[in-house]
């Protein structure tokens, strides 16, 4: 009881849990998996993931629908623009490429979050228009896959004093948040998810606080396409896309309400991280991709259900 | 509208001055001619019926709705608010009806909204917590959990946080609309001494409220709106709630608003060995056709649970809510089947559909007796409803529009239509009126008495003693989670009734 009270009043701790259980059976499957040689190679794959699930969290907790279809293409925008765009330009170098993309992943959120919060587009088909724009736009401007990548992207692919590169992406994203949740941000955030003319009629700005809240995410991808770039050592136009389904699996698993103005960035990491093992699992024991799905839907909507039973049991509330 | 003019020498300047204010909404002209002086240090109250313009004039000096016409003055500049953060910013705090809380944030945290800076707070952590605090403890007595999550505060501390957070705000005018309903009377008088306080201090109030006692507890002068026009404008010793009312309305006031005497039928519906929760003192009660029984008690102490699960809306944690016959009622199936109607509290929550018509929201729950060959007739659903529509005297533009286009007194007349539409046995009225009328809570008065009349058994849950003395034949009190006493028709009397909200005997 006292573990359904915590998950009610976290969700997170499921999605925590969740991890835990994958991660034993995972271990107890096969111990290499704790070999630092397989252990590199598995945080690298997940990146990009655990950044994607972080970006789209944001816009799902600035609540009225909110959502953010358009974090996949974004990623693969980022990834593009690296070889097609910086490289011939000679903007390359990190000091530059950096700042330049994240800076586009931020105007990209932003864009999302003018026509949600402005425009008062439905979300979900807002971000459907930026997703179907950036597929567009990365399909035209690289028909084909290219390499190679920047030499410093190229070297983050292996492990720098042992950690794997592309971890290096996911501070920043954590820093920001971290740094957001000691200012009133996150707690505004929360209380425009929560109930907007609550915020509205309190005076907080609430268009200002969801296009942040899309910028942000936009900002997250874009890290999340640098992570990508440095795994994947090429550009592909198509290798972001499936992201979107996979990150927005990853912030409900992590018990991210889609209602808005509730759940935590851990949830969402956790969730993404879960999703990881659960595929690695998987694939280990030899089942086919098509089942995997099978098995993501599946687990998605135990961890749903038992979120919401568990919330109803620690509040006691029988009812409809 | 010069009633004013004789206040109009003293020396500080006013600190809100409404005049000719005029605003619609489409066809409906909401306010025409709203004038209305707030003085420093002054507490004005404002009452007019549903419809009349409280809610826009609310609505004009909060910054969400900008007048069409005529000024609004703010210590003697004019204002033009483009927003409620621009209001706040001119020292105006508003309270609104409904209770504005984010239930997943903490208490603390309900209490400051909006005090921050996006980025910065700009209050330090620890005179946060001071301050909520002593206003918290100030307001209900009681130290304040400012962890909890306010999902899991009760609704009583929930309108004493929306009101927490105006004051915090330290506005020079501060707007209670209608701010009270959810109060027990000892937060409610906590409440008025609060704001005494502060308007000693220089503070001005616009009052806003359907309750003539809290009128005369609180306020120095009193603005009657009707249809839009401030009609008057009395120092409170002159507002009288015959006067107030002929004011408004033209009625004047009988204090027993129903004719009927209550003559007792067979029981109808009975409970045995019910505990409202666990571990709370079991008790029994039978209720007869024909009878209006009232159910009162403070916030927390069980008639509005008790008011659900007389209503099937809501399990006991022990016992049994029985027919005649002794057969349990399980569900609220069987609850509907026996013809038990239950008439929600949370109007907007649970009374309701919101995105429906009025013609929808009024069929929904008899709309398969409509229906021929799996069609709804809309010859039926109209002659189902023309007769309720018309006695309970539903105003409204089309039966298309949406019910969110009435006012809330209308609303709750549609969804009274609806339940009668079932002919039921038992009606469950769970706190009526909250938030409607005067002319409107008249209405439904005397739709209650005709149904006792015809041997409808009405079941009443009311946050006021004065609805309680006025339409009741038998009232009973709850205190501590359980049954008090239940005061016969002989014995009704205000004192009868406060004595057993605080658990003891008359």
């Amino acid at each position: 009881m006292r573990l359904g009270a915590a998950v009610a009043r976290n969700p997170a701790v499921l999605a925590g849990l969740l991890f835990l259980a994958l991660l034993v059976a995972s271990i107890v499957q096969d111990p290499i998996i704790l070999s630092p040689r397989f252990l590199t190679g598995a945080i690298s794959v997940a990146v990009p993931l655990v950044i994607g699930a972080m970006a789209v969290t944001p816009a799902i907790l600035s609540g009225n629908g909110g959502m953010d279809l358009s974090i996949g293409p974004l990623m693969g925008f980022v990834n593009v623009l690296v070889v097609v765009a910086l490289m011939p330009a000679g903007l390359a170098a990190p000091w530059l490429a950096v700042p330049i993309l994240l800076a586009i992943g931020f105007a990209v959120g932003a864009v999302n979050g003018w026509l949600v919060a402005i425009v008062r587009l439905q979300p979900i088909v807002a971000t459907l228009g930026t997703y179907l724009v950036l597929m567009g736009a990365n399909l035209w401007l690289l028909p084909t896959p290219l390499g190679p990548v920047p030499d410093w992207l190229a070297k983050l692919s292996r492990p720098i004093l042992g950690v794997p590169g592309p971890v290096v992406f996911v501070v920043g994203p954590a820093l920001v948040w971290f740094l957001l949740g000691r200012t009133p941000f996150l707690r505004t955030l929360l209380a425009v998810g929560g109930d907007d003319r609550v915020a509205y009629s309190a005076g907080i700005g609430v268009s200002r606080v969801r296009i942040l809240a899309y910028g942000l995410g936009g900002l997250f991808a874009a890290f999340a396409g640098l992570a990508l770039t440095s795994l994947i050592q090429s550009a592909d136009a198509n290798v972001g896309a499936p992201f979107t389904l996979q990150v927005i699996t990853a912030a409900a698993l992590g018990g991210i309400s889609l209602a808005g103005g509730r759940g935590s960035m851990w949830g969402s990491v956790f969730g993404a991280l879960s999703l990881f093992l659960l595929q690695n699992f998987l694939t280990n024991q030899g089942v086919s991709v098509f089942w995997q799905q099978v098995a993501f839907g599946l687990t998605l909507l135990a961890a749903l259900i038992l979120n919401a039973g568990v919330a109803r049991l620690a509040h006691g509330r029988a009812g409809p | 509208m010069i009633a004013a003019a004789p206040h109009e020498t003293g020396d500080a300047p006013p600190l809100v001055r409404i005049e000719g204010v005029a605003k619609a909404f489409g066809e409906t002209r909401a306010l025409r001619d709203c004038n209305l002086t707030v003085r420093p240090g002054t507490v004005h109250a404002v009452i007019g019926e549903n419809g009349s313009g409280k809610s826009t004039l609310v609505k004009i000096l909060t910054g969400v709705v900008r007048p069409d016409a005529g000024t609004l003055r703010v210590a003697g500049l004019p204002a033009r608010f483009g927003g409620p953060r621009e209001a706040r910013a001119a020292g105006i705090a508003t309270t609104f009806q409904e209770i504005l809380v984010l239930e997943e944030l903490s208490l603390l945290d309900n209490l400051w909204l909006g005090q921050d800076a996006l980025f910065r707070f700009r209050i330090p952590a620890a005179r946060r917590r001071d301050e909520a605090a002593s206003i918290m403890h100030e307001l209900t007595g009681a130290r304040p959990d400012l962890a909890a999550k306010v999902a899991d505060l009760d609704l009583g501390t929930r309108q004493a946080a929306v009101i927490a957070r105006s004051l915090l705000l330290k506005p020079r005018l501060l707007i209670l609309d209608e701010a009270t309903a959810a109060l027990d009377i000892a937060v409610r008088d906590r409440l008025f001494t609060a704001v005494r306080t502060r308007v000693a201090a220089g503070l001005g109030v616009l009052f806003i409220t359907h309750k003539m006692d809290e009128i005369a507890a609180l306020a120095d002068e009193v603005t009657v709106l009707r249809s839009g026009e401030s009609v008057a404008t009395l120092p409170v010793a002159e507002a009288t709630p015959a006067r107030m009312l002929e004011l408004m309305s033209g009625r004047a006031e009988t204090a027993r608003m129903i004719a009927g005497g209550g003559t007792s039928g067979g029981t109808v519906l009975a409970v045995r060995d019910l505990r409202l929760t666990a571990g709370a003192p079991p008790f029994a009660l039978e209720i007869a056709a024909g009878e209006i029984l009232g159910l009162g008690g403070l916030e927390g102490h069980g008639a509005d649970r008790f008011s659900q699960i007389l209503g099937g809306f809501l399990a006991p944690a022990a016992g049994a809510v029985v027919a005649p016959d002794g057969t349990h009622l399980p569900g609220p199936a069987a609850f509907v089947r026996h013809g038990v109607a239950y008439v929600p509290r949370d109007r907007k929550r649970e009374g309701i559909f919101a995105p429906l018509s009025i013609a929808d929201n009024f069929a929904i729950a008899t709309i398969g007796r409509y229906a021929r060959g799996g069609l709804i007739e809309e010859r039926r659903v109209a002659a189902a409803r023309a007769p309720l529509f018309a006695r309970l005297g539903v105003k409204f533009g089309r039966l298309a529009d949406p019910i969110t286009s009435l006012s809330g007194g209308n609303q709750q007349k549609v969804i009274l239509a609806r339940m009668l539409a079932l002919r039921p046995r038992v009606l469950v009225l769970n706190d009526p009126t909250r938030g409607v009328d005067l002319a409107t809570k008249q209405d439904i008065y005397g739709m209650l008495d005709e149904l006792a009349a015809a041997g409808v058994a009405v079941v009443i849950h009311s946050t006021e003693i004065e609805e309680l003395l006025a339409v009741c034949h038998r009232v009973a009190v709850f205190h501590a989670a359980s049954l008090y006493r239940v005061v016969p028709q002989a014995e009704l009397s205000r004192e009868a009734l406060i004595a057993g909200l605080f658990g003891r005997a008359a």
